[in-house]
């Protein structure tokens, strides 16, 4: 189970890396996914593109999990409001830190911004004490 | 139009990275978070690679 796959992180690593510098390098804008989803969410039409990086990406974790992996991905067992207010607490986190794991994670520490390394330190630190708190103190 | 497709093959190319290192699993990105427990260090290797590409 815990298995350390580190060469096929390695390697969707590079994927995300290509993808966030074809949309950087010939469309100049962020690959940020929730970014992507608060543009698309206005619907203008200069934001269209972003619903169509939204398709591809579900495509593509489509065609993964369908043809290319060898075992089905194990499902979510959370309760629907937790998923629901987590979801929540995301989007209004992201909004305020102006961007989430690949947005800040990728993009802004490949392109060496002082404010993403922040965020990056900031949103992974927050949440390994939350995992903390949760699984061994709490005991869940 | 060529803005559009290339939004679309970045995102195909995303949606396949994240399949690929089994970031669309929960389990392994609490695995990463949770240091106390087993650690799983697959999220780093993802994020290096996608930072040296980028």
């Amino acid at each position: 189970m815990v298995e350390i796959s580190w060469l096929n992180g390695l390697l969707g690593g590079v994927l995300i890396g290509l993808s966030a510098t074809l949309l950087l390098v010939c469309n100049g804008r962020i690959a940020g996914i929730s970014g992507m989803v608060n543009g698309a969410l206005s619907f203008a039409a200069r934001e269209q593109w972003r619903g169509w990086f939204l398709i591809g990406l579900l495509g593509g974790a489509g065609v993964y999990e369908y043809a290319i992996a060898s075992s089905p991905t194990p499902t979510s067992t959370f309760a629907p409001v937790a998923m629901v207010v987590g979801g929540l607490l995301v989007g209004i986190g992201t909004r305020m830190g102006n961007g989430c794991t690949s947005g800040h994670g990728v993009c802004g520490l490949g392109r060496l911004s002082g404010r993403s390394l922040a965020a990056v330190l900031t949103f992974i630190g927050s949440a390994i004490v939350t995992v903390f708190i949760v699984r061994h103190v709490l005991g869940a | 139009m060529a803005y559009k497709l290339t939004a679309l093959c970045a995102g195909v190319l995303f949606g396949l990275g994240l399949g690929l290192s089994q970031m669309i699993d929960r389990d392994r990105v609490l695995g990463f978070l949770d240091v106390a427990g087993q650690w799983d260090p697959t999220l780093a290797f993802v994020m290096g690679g996608a930072v040296a590409v980028t």
